[in-house]
């Protein structure tokens, strides 16, 4: 690491925010902890962090209040959301507000530092990179953050994959763990977890929620056509969605 | 309570027999008297006749002795008591009681009263005027008819001239017979009237007793049973009763009531338990979240540094790999609690069917599952959400391919209007129609015991392929459309899945 990122960890737990604290000075980050928004705000304006991890559910101010915040004062943040399971919607409503990424509670060590990594390796992308677009006219791409997308088939099955800034990010991709065929998949749940060079875990949240019914073999032979195509061939599973309308609401048109 | 029933059915009913027999046999007994006794009359009447013109030569000549000798032998003969023939003023001339010639009867009495009541004397006489009965020497009863003996020509023209021509009536001849035989054919006949009454009272009373035993008390204590089964809370208790009667009927509906009442049980007892997971999980969920977070990072982290230390890194595992189903555990859960409320609109149920079909029949074909369905064209529109009904349908398919496994077979669905109505709520809201979906596989079936618990969530016979929460879910979304779903299954032979789901635009 040739410079040290720095992060904000906002959580009402101490136990967290130790943990966060322990885990990710041991990483080699430079990391800060505020019990609230009013302390976290005031950490904000001494120092802008690269990267600040908030609890949904904080006391006074929100989490969603206080990404509004620092969506609008500190835009170069990377927000990474920590959320209950229980708040899925609350998770896929902060992608749509411009968080980074979020990671459900609990987390385990692996997944928390392959998240700040992403999140590390966003910020340090030049700004021009840091949307994910397309080029491809391959008919409309909606994405879920910064990392899914999913485009609505002919015959009502709908594909998702995952950017271009996605794969970037993350690089050389090894494998991929699938879910499980027919298995039921919500909007922001686990859609696949992508093995990467740098030998962290990612995990990619589904644009859509719906019943897995294909996987793409293409993509099961070969990962590396993740890092190639992902907006066209490159896809990774077929669904059928099952509350299509409602959930677009929650995505960006790419 | 049964003793009532019998007792009082046989109480009435022999009361009614013996009234009716009395009335009959009183009818009978007096009829068959009347009879009798005027038989005895006429044969008297007869007898009188014969005495009177048997002697009447006799008398014009005056010859006491021979008309003595005719009345003593007549008097004789079985039943007669007495003969006697008496002047105008009551002398007794002849007698077969000889210590009575010679008296006076009383005018006010026997005979005498019937032409002397009135001041002036009858001359005729009907036959029925002529005959009394009265208890001479009871008990047996005596027929006493007389019989005037009037003046003719001859009387007065005789040599004797013992009458005048003015005289009508010159005596009276009187016989007495016994009613005994009468008496005794009367009483023979009120005996047999009595046995055959109470033979038949009793015949009746035994008819009606086996007649409610057979057809009342037994089947009403088998229901009487039933309802203290019920009343244990066994639901599935059902009257095994082969009648087609109004007991048989309530035997039947008694069943439906238990069958309806278990079915409801179960159904409220299952949205219960399905509300109560909810609550508990989303409770679960956010207070052992945190702690949870704690464990994992630290586990997970001194995990990573336990690299080269084999002893501390095997169990660190164990403590990581637990902490992480754990955390799957309560995300099943609150997949299962996040149940959104349907989007009800009007739809057409065989539209839904046939783009479910299409979505898994690929999928299916290469189980060399196949799916066939009868659907029935007039089906009315029904108000559901598109998106979970096909979740309901597309979890029953896979659920009937699994079942039916690697060796192939045949998925049937069919719709139909559903052949029940039943009222939906406990608030007794008016009954609805509603439209049936059937999903029938020819796959391994269910066992009987597992059947109740299918719909369970967390229950699963797939083992760690399966959540155990398929089911719950479509039986959650079913209940808010306020639908219903049963399952029939024979094992090795297959399942059947019944979808009922209220038809018109109810919300």
């Amino acid at each position: 690491m040739v410079e040290r990122l720095s992060i904000l960890s906002i959580d009402d737990e101490t136990v967290i925010l130790e943990s966060i604290r322990k885990i990710l000075s041991a990483e080699g980050f430079a990391v800060r902890t505020s019990p609230d928004a009013e302390s976290a705000l005031a950490a904000l304006r001494a120092q802008p962090p690269d990267i600040a991890l908030i609890d949904l559910k904080l006391p006074i101010l929100s989490g969603m209040e206080l990404l509004e915040i620092i969506r609008t004062e500190f835009p170069h943040v990377a927000v990474i959301m920590m959320t209950g399971y229980s708040t899925l919607e609350s998770a896929v409503a902060a992608l749509h507000n411009g968080a980074f990424d979020f990671l459900p509670k609990p987390f385990a060590f692996e997944e928390l530092l392959s998240a700040v990594q992403r999140a590390g390796r966003f910020v340090n992308l030049p700004e021009e990179m840091r949307v994910p677009g397309f080029s491809v006219d391959a008919g409309q791409l909606y994405r879920l953050g910064m990392c899914a997308w999913a485009r609505v088939e002919r015959d009502d099955t709908a594909l998702v994959g995952i950017t271009n800034l996605c794969q970037r990010i993350v690089g050389q991709i090894m494998t991929v763990e699938w879910s499980m065929l027919h298995d039921q998949i919500q909007q922001g749940g686990r859609l696949v977890e992508l093995a990467a060079a740098d030998q962290l875990r990612h995990i990619v949240w589904s644009a859509l929620s719906g019943r897995v019914i294909e996987r793409n073999h293409q993509v099961e032979a070969d990962p590396s056509l993740l890092n190639r195509d992902p907006w066209g061939r490159g896809w990774l599973v077929r669904i059928i969605p099952n509350n299509l309308k409602n959930e677009l609401a929650n995505l960006r048109q790419v | 309570m049964q003793a009532t029933v019998s007792s009082k059915l046989i109480a009435a009913v022999g009361v009614v027999a013996m009234a009716i027999i009395g009335i009959f046999a009183y009818l009978i007994l007096t009829a068959h008297q009347r009879q009798l006794i005027a038989e005895l009359e006429r044969n008297a009447h007869q007898l009188s006749e014969t005495v009177k013109s048997s002697t009447k030569y006799d008398m014009l000549l005056n010859q006491r002795e021979s008309v003595h000798r005719i009345i003593q032998t007549i008097g004789k003969q079985e039943g007669i008591q007495k003969v006697r023939i008496f002047n105008k003023e009551g002398t007794i001339i002849f007698s077969t009681d000889g210590h009575d010639i010679g008296k006076m009867v009383d005018k006010q009495a026997e005979a005498c009263y019937v032409c002397h009541a009135a001041d002036q004397p009858l001359e005729r006489l009907s036959i029925a005027q002529t005959t009394r009965i009265f208890a001479a020497s009871p008990p047996a009863r005596t027929l006493g008819i007389i019989n005037p003996i009037y003046n003719e020509p001859s009387c007065w023209q005789s040599a004797c001239h013992a009458h005048s021509q003015k005289q009508k009536v010159l005596g009276v001849l009187d016989i007495t017979m016994s009613l005994a035989a009468v008496d005794r054919s009367m009483r023979t006949s009120q005996m047999r009237l009595l046995v055959f009454a109470v033979i038949a009272i009793t015949a009746i009373s035994l008819i009606i007793y086996l007649l409610v035993k057979n057809l009342v008390l037994q089947p009403v204590r088998q229901i009487v049973a039933a309802t203290h089964h019920v009343a244990r809370g066994e639901l599935n208790y059902t009257i095994n009763l082969d009648k087609h009667d109004e007991i048989g009927q309530l035997a039947k509906s008694f069943n439906d009531m238990t069958r309806q009442l278990s079915e409801t049980q179960r159904q409220l007892y299952q949205s219960d338990k399905l509300a109560s997971i909810g609550r508990l999980a989303a409770g679960v969920a956010h207070e052992i979240n945190n702690p949870l977070t704690g464990v994992l990072t630290y586990s997970s982290y001194l995990l990573k540094r336990a690299e080269g230390q084999p002893e501390i890194k095997d169990d660190l595992e164990v403590i990581v790999r637990e902490t992480k189903r754990c955390r799957e555990i309560v995300r099943g859960l609150l997949d299962f609690a996040r149940q959104s409320p349907p989007e009800k609109r009007q739809i057409s149920i065989n539209e839904v069917i046939t783009h479910a079909v299409r979505i898994v029949q690929n999928q299916l074909a290469i189980h060399r599952v196949k799916l066939a369905t009868e659907l029935d064209p007039h089906l009315p529109l029904i108000a559901a959400d598109v998106n979970q009904i096909q979740q309901v349908l597309i979890n029953l398919f896979m659920n009937a391919s699994d079942a039916i496994g690697k060796a192939g077979g045949t998925i049937t669905i069919v719709t139909a209007p559903a052949d029940r109505t039943w009222k939906d709520g406990p608030a007794g809201s008016e009954a609805r129609a509603y439209i049936q979906i059937r999903i029938t596989d020819d796959g391994c079936g269910i066992p009987a015991q597992d059947l109740n618990k299918i719909f369970e969530p967390f229950f699963t016979t797939k083992g760690q392929k399966g959540t155990g929460l398929g089911l719950a879910v479509v039986w959650g979304i079913i209940e808010k459309h306020n639908g219903q779903i049963t399952v029939e299954s024979d094992i090795g032979k297959g399942t059947m899945f019944t979808v009922f789901l209220p038809v018109g635009a109810g919300k």
